[in-house]
Formats: structure tokens, C-alpha cells, sequence
């Protein structure tokens, strides 16, 4: 996704790369066959719509070089002075520049939550927000929970209920829970399933995922 | 990605001088959608005009005629106004089941409305289809379990919104701000399908940006309903939806407006269901047969005939919620 600082002068949007052609590959003869008349009818007929030229996603884009700016991120109560390249998302500042690792990239594409942290006390997915975009923002990731080598209550609860299987869904799904009990303490099973509608577990670990969250909210 | 500028200006002014400027240039709400579309390279722009920063575009009035969202609200602090919502349930119907919470947390109305489609050949980096440039619709021949029953010409994506039809079917204006000036559509005339610009899902030209959605306040006995239809019980897509805002005067439906979405390029408003629904007194055969006017003119394609049966369903129970028939 990133192009490199020094990279050559042009740049290709869209690598062929072998995968890539073998799938498209494949996807196109399967349509193929009986479909080619319609196939072209559909190809002609469209083109006349056009209102505004195309745009140039295909070919090959003139350069651009990254643009670098200077923010500032508060993360966990501390701020940290970063030059980041202003594609770099909130994810990737977190991870690369501050080196806090507990917030996951699996998807990319704000579709697992797994990058949930928590900004101005609401969650959000830190994968689709620019670092730039996130100044003055304060912003909480998994690693704020424990406090002097005690582990947050969600925290211990997700172990003692068996919460976790592959674990790479497990930040993301704590950092809900504990917003969810900040405002309601004491939520009932319909609640805490609201709260982490916005995180996916394929292992589907889910059950034991609200089992936590009613023992944390007991013991709070 | 490629490359870009960032600035976060903190007045509408020098955001809209920026956006006059030459380049090309996309503004960002929350970003949720704008930053994983620039990943997948369906947006280039040169500069990002950040409006988090600008108050005016933020503010929610309720007080006056018409209601004014500015496109900066958040939908999770649209649900938190009160005001609003008893105004216009059908608003919190809609909003409700916009993706999850992380994703209404940062998401705006104006980022709602603005979203580009879902259409997977649209979104995938592998097929540079006819919205993006090329030179046919991959969904044509394809998996298109997902794609339009009505209004599809050479590209047949859905418009994506659940805002947008609700809003809709209260009668919103859209208010679209540049350099020199502002101007106020029907928000329904905001939205145009691949027959007027196969390109993009709206008027807005280079240097212009939606600023505002005006509502006029309810008339004595309307109300509105909005019903969405998914694959799964959250964070997805409406597969079909449906937005119906009836004015009922003595048991008689005096006005009406039935707005679908997930099942045409642009949120689909039917005037051959709402003139079954004018005049009549509301029962469930009359319900039955505005829903099938409304897809009257439907053609569906390999996989997505399930749309027809379904949106039916949402219009009828949508139409008999809205003149206080309850039921499901």
C-alpha cells in the first residue's frame, strides 16, 4: 500500500502480479462463452453516458512524491512528536511510530474492528482514520488497561472466561467492552451484543466473549 | 494510496476556497469511507480538506422551519439529539442500523450521503469496471446477487445509503456550497444514476461540496418509517430497504412518499406507489398494491430476483407501520 520514499518516477496503481492475473483470468472465461454478445452490446452502449471523462484509474499515474507533516498524537496520556507520511493511518502510527503493538491491522478496510481504540471516549476504528486526522484527539489502545502490573477487569475477565482463541480479534474486542461498561455499567445481554457488533471473532468466540463482559460488569 | 496534501481548515470559507482551487481535491468527513476507497485506489485525490475542524458545518438546529443538519453532524450524536429524533423517528430508524457503533462514532451525514457504492467489481483493484473508467460492468455476467432491479443502465451498483431514502421521503432539501455561493436542490435531484454520469452517484462537480440537509418540519399526522433488509443482523448493507412517509388526515392518506434503497443506483423513489397510497384509506390490500407498483418496472438479473419479493414485503409492512397499523 505504501510507495516508497525514494521510488522510481512513475507508479502503477494497479501491480499485475501473476495471482492477480490468473484470477482475473479465470473469472473472465467463466463469463465468457454465450455471454460475448451481450458482453459487447453492454460494452458500447454505456460509453455515450458519459458526462465527465473518465477517470484515470488504469495505466500508468505520474509520479507524486509523499508528503510528510508533523503532528502530534496523544496516545495514553502522553503525547508523541511524529513526522508521519499523511497516508499513514492511525493503525499503522500506533503501531510503527509509538510501538504499541496491541492494536491489530488483519483487515485493513474498517470490516473486523480488530483496530478498535477508543477516541474522545468513543470507539472507533483506527485503520480507516488518517494519523493526521487524529490530532488533538485523545486516544486510548489496549495498553492503557493495565494499571501497575494489574490487568483492567475486562481484561482478567476475557481470561477467566476463555474469551480468546486465535486472539487477534481479542484488543479490539476488549477496548468495546470496556467503553460499553463505562456508560452502563450493569448492561443486560442485548447491550453488550450492540457493543461488539463492531467486531468480528471468526474463531466465534462470541459466547464467551459476553460471558466476560457480564463478569467484568459484576465485579465492577 | 497515492500520495496527498492534508489540511484541516477550521472555517467553511478557506474550505471551500481550497476545494475551488485547481486539483484535485476530495473533502473528509470521518474518513471511514474516503480512506479505504483511497487504499483501493477508487479515489486519487492530490489533497484532503479535512471538515472535522468547522463548527458551522457540525451544528443540528431543530428550532426553526425548515430542521438544519449540517453534513458534519455524526450519526451517533444525530441519534443522541432528542429533538430530533422525536421530529423524525423515521430518522432514527435509518441511522440505527447504519454499520456499528465504531463506525457511527466518526461517520457524518454527509459522509452517508457521499459514500460510493459497495458494488464488490467496483471496490476490487482487479476489475477496473465502467464507473472506474473501463469499459463494461463486470456484475452484468456476474455475481450480482447484490446489485440493482430498477434504474440500472450499463452499470448497475446500489446506492449504498440508509439515510438517504429516509431523508428522502421527508422532502430534504440538499444544500451544496462552493467558492461562489450556495445553492438548495430536493435531495432527490442530488443523486443521479449512470444515465446522466455513469462516473459518479451525485451532482456535485470539482470544487462544490454538500453543506447542509434542510428538513421541513412534519406536517399534523405524518409519519414515517424506514425498514432495511441484510444479509446478517448487523454491520452490513441493505440488500433492500424501504422509507415510507405517509400525511394521514381522518383515515385518509392526504400524502405520501415511498423511497427504496439497495435496489437502484440511486435511492429509488416510486411516484407510481405513492399515487396507489394518495387518497386512500390504508389497508393491507391497498399496501400490496402500492408495493407491487412499485416494482412495476423492476428487471432483475440472474441472482438478484430475490430483491423484487423482498422490497415488497419492507414496502407493505413500511406503509402499515406508517398509518399506525402496527404489525410486523
Amino acid at each position: 500500500m505504501e510507495e516508497g520514499n525514494a521510488g522510481p518516477v512513475t507508479e502503477t496503481p494497479r501491480r499485475m502480479t501473476r495471482r492477480r492475473f490468473l484470477g482475473k483470468a479465470a473469472t473472465v472465461s467463466a463469463a465468457a462463452g454465450a455471454a460475448s454478445a451481450v458482453l459487447a452490446a453492454t460494452s458500447d452502449a454505456p460509453r455515450s453516458l458519459a458526462a465527465t471523462p473518465a477517470p484515470t484509474t488504469v495505466g500508468i499515474a505520474p509520479y507524486r512524491p509523499p508528503v510528510y507533516q508533523d503532528i502530534t498524537l496523544h496516545v495514553n496520556g502522553q503525547d508523541y512528536n511524529l513526522r508521519v507520511d499523511t497516508r499513514m493511518t492511525l493503525t499503522e502510527a500506533i503501531r510503527e511510530e509509538v510501538h504499541l503493538t496491541g492494536t491489530k491491522i488483519p483487515c485493513d478496510q474498517g470490516e473486523c474492528g480488530a483496530c478498535t481504540v477508543i477516541m474522545d471516549g468513543r470507539t472507533v476504528y483506527s485503520c480507516s482514520i488518517l494519523a493526521a486526522a487524529a490530532q488533538g484527539h485523545d486516544i486510548l489502545t489496549v495498553e492503557s488497561l493495565e494499571q501497575q502490573g494489574q490487568l483492567h477487569p475486562v481484561q482478567a475477565a476475557f481470561i477467566a472466561q476463555d474469551a480468546v482463541q486465535c486472539g487477534f480479534c481479542t484488543s479490539g474486542q476488549i477496548m468495546s467492552v470496556v467503553t460499553l461498561l463505562k456508560s452502563n455499567p450493569n448492561p443486560d445481554e442485548a447491550a453488550i451484543r450492540q457493543a461488539i457488533q463492531g467486531n468480528l471473532c471468526r474463531c466465534g468466540t462470541y459466547t464467551h466473549i459476553i460471558e466476560a463482559a457480564k463478569a467484568a460488569a459484576a465485579q465492577a | 494510496m497515492r500520495a496527498f496534501t492534508y489540511a484541516a481548515p477550521t472555517d467553511l470559507s478557506s474550505a471551500l476556497a481550497r476545494l475551488g482551487a485547481p486539483g484535485t481535491h476530495a473533502v473528509m468527513g470521518g474518513g471511514t469511507d474516503l480512506v479505504n476507497s483511497m487504499k483501493s485506489y477508487i479515489e486519487t485525490p492530490a489533497d484532503i480538506v479535512d471538515l472535522q475542524g468547522i463548527q458551522e458545518l457540525q451544528a443540528l438546529d431543530t428550532s426553526g422551519d425548515p430542521v438544519q443538519i449540517g453534513v458534519g453532524v455524526k450519526l451517533v450524536d444525530m441519534l443522541a439529539s432528542q429533538p430530533l429524533m422525536q421530529l423524525f423517528p423515521i430518522l432514527q430508524d435509518a441511522a440505527n442500523v447504519v454499520a456499528t457503533p465504531q463506525l457511527r462514532n466518526v461517520g457524518t451525514v454527509g459522509g452517508n450521503l457521499c459514500q460510493r457504492p459497495r458494488c464488490w467489481y467496483f471496490r476490487s483493484v482487479d476489475f477496473n469496471c465502467l464507473r472506474k473508467g473501463g469499459t463494461e460492468c463486470y456484475a452484468i455476467l456476474g455475481q450480482n446477487q447484490y446489485h440493482a432491479i430498477l434504474g440500472g443502465l450499463g452499470c448497475f451498483i446500489v446506492h449504498p445509503s440508509d439515510l438517504a431514502p429516509a431523508l428522502i421521503g421527508l422532502g430534504a432539501q440538499a444544500v451544496i456550497g462552493s467558492a461562489s455561493g450556495t445553492r438548495s436542490i430536493p435531495l432527490e435531484s442530488f443523486f443521479i444514476g449512470p444515465e446522466v454520469d455513469v462516473h459518479r452517484e451525485n451532482v456535485l462537480v470539482p470544487g462544490e461540496m454538500l453543506v447542509r440537509i434542510d428538513v421541513p418540519r412534519p406536517a399534523a399526522g405524518q409519519r414515517g418509517v424506514f425498514l432495511k433488509s441484510r444479509g446478517r443482523q448487523t454491520w452490513d448493507f441493505a440488500t433492500t430497504a424501504a422509507a415510507v412517509s405517509l400525511v394521514m388526515s381522518a383515515g385518509t392518506c392526504t400524502s405520501a412518499r415511498v423511497v427504496l434503497g439497495g435496489v437502484a443506483p440511486v435511492p429509488w423513489r416510486s411516484p407510481d406507489a405513492e399515487a396507489v397510497l394518495q387518497g386512500r384509506s390504508i389497508t393491507p390490500a391497498v399496501a400490496a398494491q402500492a408495493a407491487a407498483a412499485a416494482v412495476k418496472l423492476a428487471r432483475p438479473m440472474q441472482y438478484n430476483a430475490y430483491k423484487v419479493d423482498q422490497v415488497q414485503v419492507l414496502i407493505q409492512r413500511a406503509i402499515l407501520q406508517a398509518a399506525g397499523q402496527g404489525g410486523s
